[in-house]
């Protein structure tokens, strides 16, 4: 799968006066690639994450999966294609109060009605340290198990573009560690995987960096970069 | 799809059962209201119709006592038990401009077989009477013969047919349709029956009546007759009695059916919009305090349209079910409690035919339900234009 933004513009009114959250950003990502987003807080990184993942309009620019402007297609194309296609992993954790951790994570599923692959789930449970709190209800769950919740959410369906929002914001080494090493997984088995991140370790399982300033993203050709 | 987007609507219809319950309740209230007003309103405007096609009389003559501005007699079958002179009946006959007239005479027994309570007794004359006999057609066609009576709908009547009073035997001919009012307890016979009663009463000692001295006069008048000669006529000739024209015969009805419904649309009105008012304030909360949840559902696939559609199942369900809960608490209460009514407006109040009931039911059902869910639209409209970014990051 392709990824591919052009000239990316996200405009907003703060205080009266316009500024772009993102300014005019060129994004590229391939399958299999493993891209970090690294940008200090406020430099525009979730909101350049949320036109990517197809769930805010830019003011200006397109992209394009495999070709295919997202923005072009009707709400309902575009939803599909976020169901099946994109895992988002928003900074903000948020799920179901209602829904058990398994619900939750099986929500994109059943919200079109398809079988749950309960291997895959299980297995995914495991990897991300939570099977033991499948049944539980989201508020009784930790701010790192919740989040771990929300990782495992925007897997269940097999996707083959992850976009992570500062994935180990609320996690120790330990954790973030494992949570790359899955990315790095699923990178390897085409998947192409998106995170933004301040934190350097991402930096080691990465192919593909770009810095964000101000709104401008800079892709990396120095110390980390290897384009 | 479906099978999610219901769970996710039942399953934050049960997540505050409080707030879900109250709103229910109030909108079954409303819906209850609703019903009622429209069944009450229908009641009483069948009732007035068969009161006023069977008061098919230009003027009454009563006697001068007789309170007709409050109560009046005839209409609510609150009788009166004093009389009018011999000669008015003739007199008034012989008035140019009379067309017919005709004498009623009410009186009470409690000498009843049939009942534990006071019987009151309409007596009229077949040969004359233009207000009674129509109505009473309706149910029974033949001959008023000397010794059968009619009966109000709500007079018992034994498998022998038969009614005694004052150990007199008459026979009970015919039942009379409902009429919601007093009458309802009355039993009617023509003259000659009277008489046959006033000598049996008489045999026991009792002198309380005389056919030749009516309870009150019905009277229609030719066409382009002046209404306010022939009183002059009958004022200036008699002293104790009253002539009511038609139109005041019903005032009092008329004016207490209105305000009557009045109250009781307003009633109906006030809930309904209570119901709308909570509805829309509850879910503009829920939602609210929910936008991460729609946030969520948005990122992992849903459209923007099943968000809108989540909120206005949400609003169904609740308005939905109190509506069905509000209509079967409104039809049970207005059938059980429509002789209390009867029994305390002291009007005419008939419950309208099955469609009329079945159109009230229908718009209790959906007048709450639609409201509700339009209340709600604009909310679900709201939540369809989520913008994912700031309703992740608000603080919950
Ligand atoms: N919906 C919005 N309305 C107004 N301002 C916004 C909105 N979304 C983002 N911003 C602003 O855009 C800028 C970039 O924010 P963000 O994308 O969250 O940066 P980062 O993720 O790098 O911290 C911030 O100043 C933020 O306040
Ligand atoms: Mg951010």
């Amino acid at each position: 799968m392709i990824l591919n933004g052009n000239n990316i513009t996200k405009q907003y009114t703060r205080r009266g006066e316009k500024f772009n959250a993102v300014n005019n950003a060129d994004f590229f990502a391939w399958s299999g690639d493993f891209t970090v987003i690294f940008g200090e807080s406020g430099s525009g990184k979730s909101t350049l994450l949320n036109t990517l993942a197809g769930v805010t309009e830019p003011t200006s620019g397109s992209i394009e999966i495999d070709g295919q402007p997202i923005f072009a297609l009707k709400d309902e194309e575009r939803a599909l294609l976020r169901n099946e296609r994109i895992g988002y992993i928003p900074q903000n954790t948020a799920t179901l109060p209602a829904f058990t951790v398994a619900e939750n994570i099986t929500l994109s599923s059943s919200l079109y009605n398809k079988k749950v692959d309960k291997a895959h789930i299980g297995a995914l449970l495991n990897k991300l340290g939570i099977s033991h709190l499948a049944n539980e209800y989201p508020q009784n769950l930790s701010g790192g198990e919740l989040r771990r919740v929300s990782i495992a959410r925007a897997l269940a369906n097999k996707p083959d573009l992850i976009i992570a929002d500062e994935p180990t914001s609320n996690l120790d080494e330990e954790n973030s560690h494992k949570v790359y090493r899955l990315f790095a997984r699923l990178a390897r088995t085409g998947v192409s995987v998106i995170i933004a991140t301040h934190d350097k370790n991402a930096f080691g399982y990465s192919n593909r960096v770009y810095h964000m300033k101000s709104g401008a993203l800079i892709p990396d050709v120095g110390e980390y970069g290897n384009l | 799809m479906k099978n999610t987007t219901f769970k996710i609507i039942y399953t934050n219809f049960w997540s505050h059962p409080v707030r879900s319950l109250g709103l229910v309740i109030l909108t079954a209230i409303a819906s209850a209201s609703l019903l009622t007003s429209v069944l009450f309103s229908k009641s009483l405007d069948t009732g007035f119709e068969q009161l006023s096609s069977r008061m098919g009389a230009d003027l009454l003559i009563v006697p001068g006592e007789t309170e007709v501005s409050d109560q009046p007699v005839l209409l609510q079958g609150g009788l009166s038990h004093s009389s009018l002179p011999h000669e008015v009946l003739e007199f008034t006959r012989n008035i140019p401009g009379i067309r017919i007239a005709s004498p009623q005479f009410y009186f009470t027994t409690l000498s009843a077989s049939c009942c534990d309570e006071k019987v009151n007794i309409i007596g009229f004359d077949s040969k004359t009477d233009f207000t009674i006999k129509p109505w009473i057609r309706k149910t029974y066609k033949k001959d008023f013969l000397p010794g059968s009576v009619i009966a109000g709908s709500d007079i018992n009547i034994d498998k022998s047919g038969k009614i005694k009073f004052f150990d007199q035997e008459f026979t009970v001919v015919g039942s009379l349709e409902p009429l919601g009012n007093k009458l309802d307890q009355a039993i009617f016979a023509d003259i000659e029956t009277i008489e046959i009663f006033r000598k049996a009463a008489a045999s026991k000692g009792y002198n309380f009546i005389s056919v030749n001295e009516p309870s009150a006069i019905l009277a229609n008048l030719e066409e382009n007759a002046d209404f306010e000669k022939i009183s002059q006529k009958l004022y200036g000739r008699f002293d104790n009695l009253q002539v009511v024209p038609r139109k005041n015969m019903f005032d009092s009805v008329i004016a207490t059916a209105a305000s009557f419904k009045i109250a009781v649309w307003a009633i109906a009105g006030i809930f309904l919009l209570i119901a709308i008012a909570a509805v829309t304030i509850a879910f503009s909360i829920s939602t609210n305090e929910r936008k991460k949840e729609f946030a969520t559902l948005l990122i992992i696939g849903a459209a923007r349209k099943k968000l809108s559609n989540i909120v206005l199942g949400e609003s169904l369900l609740i308005s939905g079910s109190g509506a069905i809960a509000g209509t079967l608490l409104g039809t049970v209460a207005i059938i059980s409690f429509r002789f209390l009514i009867q029994e305390n407006i002291n009007i005419p109040f008939v419950l309208p035919n099955v469609f009329a009931i079945f159109l009230a039911i229908v718009g209790a059902l959906f007048v709450p339900a639609i409201f509700g869910t339009l209340a709600s639209y604009r909310i679900a409209r709201k939540v369809g234009k989520i913008d994912v970014y700031t309703a992740l990051k608000e603080d919950a």
